[in-house]
């Protein structure tokens, strides 16, 4: 009994500290990240992070929601799935610099962690999007 | 950067003050209680469908749309529009001089009917400050003591109505600074004839100076909407009371967090005092140099609130300096985020006009959501309600976008308590708006 609650309390505890469930994003995300870290050239990295956004656009376009969306909960898993892509699409898009520079890696930075909370702490949509950041400015 | 509380029953029943007491040259101060916050459930403006299912989509948009924009009304509403829905109003309370104040005709009588407080010693905290910063030759003393002017780019009567209507004079949601920095609880500041001037005065400059920091090669009409924007905003925040101080540390005449301040004073401040010393209005260079310059910027720590909203420190102006520049700083980036975005920026098919009015409301509400509060609903409305339409009505959009504000929020306005307040942000701002133009003599409270 005590270990399924352990086990429980840890599944819960997974669940609310990820941000988005989405296969595709995920698997697209962990190639990315593997991708643009051996790479040595910084334009084709960069290249390689507008191709990315180009793909989370698509994927936001391709999610069907259920017709009535608008009349679930708001704490549906649904709704919370697209919300949370939408939210880390919002922080990969924060990342925008011409040439992969110390000081534009760190403004990118700064602005998703400031723009993450009013009181400035860290959502899990943020901490995915500054590992892509730290494979892009390694 | 607070709750933006209703107060339309009270702004009623002021008008009829202002009506009868400016009406008969008397003082009509009013001490109404602003609690009384009405629960409005939100109806769907839409029926969201398969977006394939265009027929259908058209149909629910039809229905929706008319109904909503009954509900609200949105801030960048052009002054003509008004003028005519004012006039109505006028009728029916029974005013006969129905001047349009386009040319601010009635501006003068208006200025002339302005009354102001006698104080008393709840209240008169910040009088002594005021005469002894109003001694000089400083821009301070120039904006404290400077006769009102008619042409103010914000009537005069609008902005005693704020000061007048947001609290009640016995609210204590003020903070009186010790000469130390440390705050008390205060009385609503007594709305002397000085105190008055500062703030009017103040103000005018400040929208006159940042105006085309905001919008640089915008018309001056599209300029002057978005001061009356950033009147609307302040007017809900703090009513244009220097020293207004939420619980939650929000403090000034533009309700600053710190968050807010961190940002203005990492990513706007610099660009901000290159822009003023450059205005070709030398005045415009004086509230770079005498406010920005000579003064420390406002320090985010809630320990040092008293920076927010002290005379000493160079409020309200340099409040009013931060509530600009922290709104260019949000309009830039939904720029970026969105109107400028290749994905987004061609779903909008509206007017420039129009396409302004969306974006102003996007740049209002930010101010309460945070910088990133309305990009996830805002795009999450444009990737599903219009994944294969385009944006063809400014209005239709903004009242939809108050529904995903409810459901699909930024990460920071998750809880109940900030989606509720989140969502209605924006609708209140524009209903007391709406609501002091038409108690105001009629007409838009710009002077265009």
């Amino acid at each position: 009994m005590r270990q399924f609650l352990i086990a429980l309390s840890l599944l819960v505890a997974t669940t609310s500290a990820s941000a988005f469930h989405d296969s595709a994003t995920i698997t697209v995300t962990e190639k990315l990240i593997i991708h643009i870290e051996k790479m040595e050239d910084t334009q084709l990295r960069l290249k390689a992070l507008e191709k990315y956004k180009d793909f989370l656009f698509e994927r936001l376009n391709q999610i069907e929601l259920p017709e009535n969306f608008m009349a679930l909960s708001n704490d549906n898993p649904v709704i919370e799935e697209y919300r949370s892509l939408t939210e880390f699409d919002n922080y990969i898009n924060l990342i925008r610099m011409k040439e992969i520079t110390q000081k534009d890696c760190q403004r990118a930075k700064m602005r998703i962690e400031t723009s993450t909370s009013r009181e400035g702490g860290m959502v899990p949509e943020a901490e995915v999007a500054l590992k892509v950041l730290s494979a892009l400015c390694r | 950067m607070k709750t933006a509380a209703p107060y339309l029953y009270k702004l009623l029943l002021l008008n009829l003050c202002f009506t009868v007491g400016w009406g008969l040259g008397t003082p009509a101060m009013t001490s109404l209680d602003l609690s009384s916050k009405e629960e409005r459930g939100f109806s769907l403006p839409f029926r969201l469908s398969n977006n394939k299912n265009k027929d259908s989509d058209k149909k629910s948009k039809d229905d929706g749309s008319s109904s909503n924009q009954e509900e609200t009304a949105p801030v960048i509403e052009h002054a003509l529009d008004q003028i005519d829905r004012a006039k109505q109003v006028q009728n029916l309370i029974g005013k006969q001089d129905m001047t349009s104040n386009r040319n601010c005709e009635d501006c003068e009588r208006e200025l002339r009917s302005i009354r102001y407080m006698q104080c008393n010693r709840q209240n008169d905290y910040l009088e002594n400050e005021l005469e002894k910063l109003g001694q000089g030759h400083t821009l301070f003393a120039q904006l404290a003591t400077a006769k009102i002017e008619r042409e103010s780019i914000i009537k005069p009567a609008c902005m005693r109505m704020s000061m007048e209507a947001k609290f009640s004079a016995s609210s204590k949601v003020f903070r009186q600074c010790s000469p130390e920095g440390t705050g008390s609880a205060a009385f609503r500041p007594c709305i002397s004839e000085n105190y008055f001037k500062l703030i009017n005065n103040s103000f005018d400059l400040v929208s006159s100076c940042m105006k085309d920091i905001m919008a640089p090669e915008a018309s001056d009409e599209t300029q002057k909407l978005d001061v009356r924007a950033v009147y609307a905003l302040i007017n809900v925040e703090s009513g244009f009371h220097v020293n207004a101080m939420s619980g939650t540390g929000a403090g000034g005449i533009g309700q600053f967090t710190t968050p807010a301040i961190q940002d203005v004073n990492q990513n706007e401040l610099r660009n901000i005092r290159i822009s003023l010393e450059n205005n070709p209005n030398p005045q415009c260079g004086r509230l770079s140099m005498e406010f920005l310059d000579s003064l420390e910027p406002i320090r985010p720590q809630k320990a040092h609130s008293c920076d927010r909203i002290s005379l000493s420190n160079g409020n309200p102006i340099k409040n009013m300096i931060y509530t600009y520049a922290y709104l260019k700083g949000v309009k830039k980036d939904l720029s970026t985020m969105i109107f400028e975005n290749r994905n987004y920026k061609n779903k909008f098919k509206l007017s420039e006009f129009d396409l302004n009015k969306v974006k102003r409301a996007l740049m209002v509400w930010s101010h309460n959501t945070g910088p990133a509060g309305t990009w996830t609903p805002a795009k999450t409305l444009l990737n599903t309600f219009y994944r294969n339409r385009p944006v063809t009505d400014a209005d239709e959009f903004i009242n939809q976008l108050q529904q995903y504000m409810q459901k699909f929020p930024a990460s920071a306005n998750k809880s109940p308590a900030r989606r509720k307040e989140t969502s209605r942000y924006f609708p209140e701002i524009t209903s007391t708006l709406t609501n002091i133009e038409k108690n105001v003599g009629g007409g838009s409270c710009v002077n265009f």
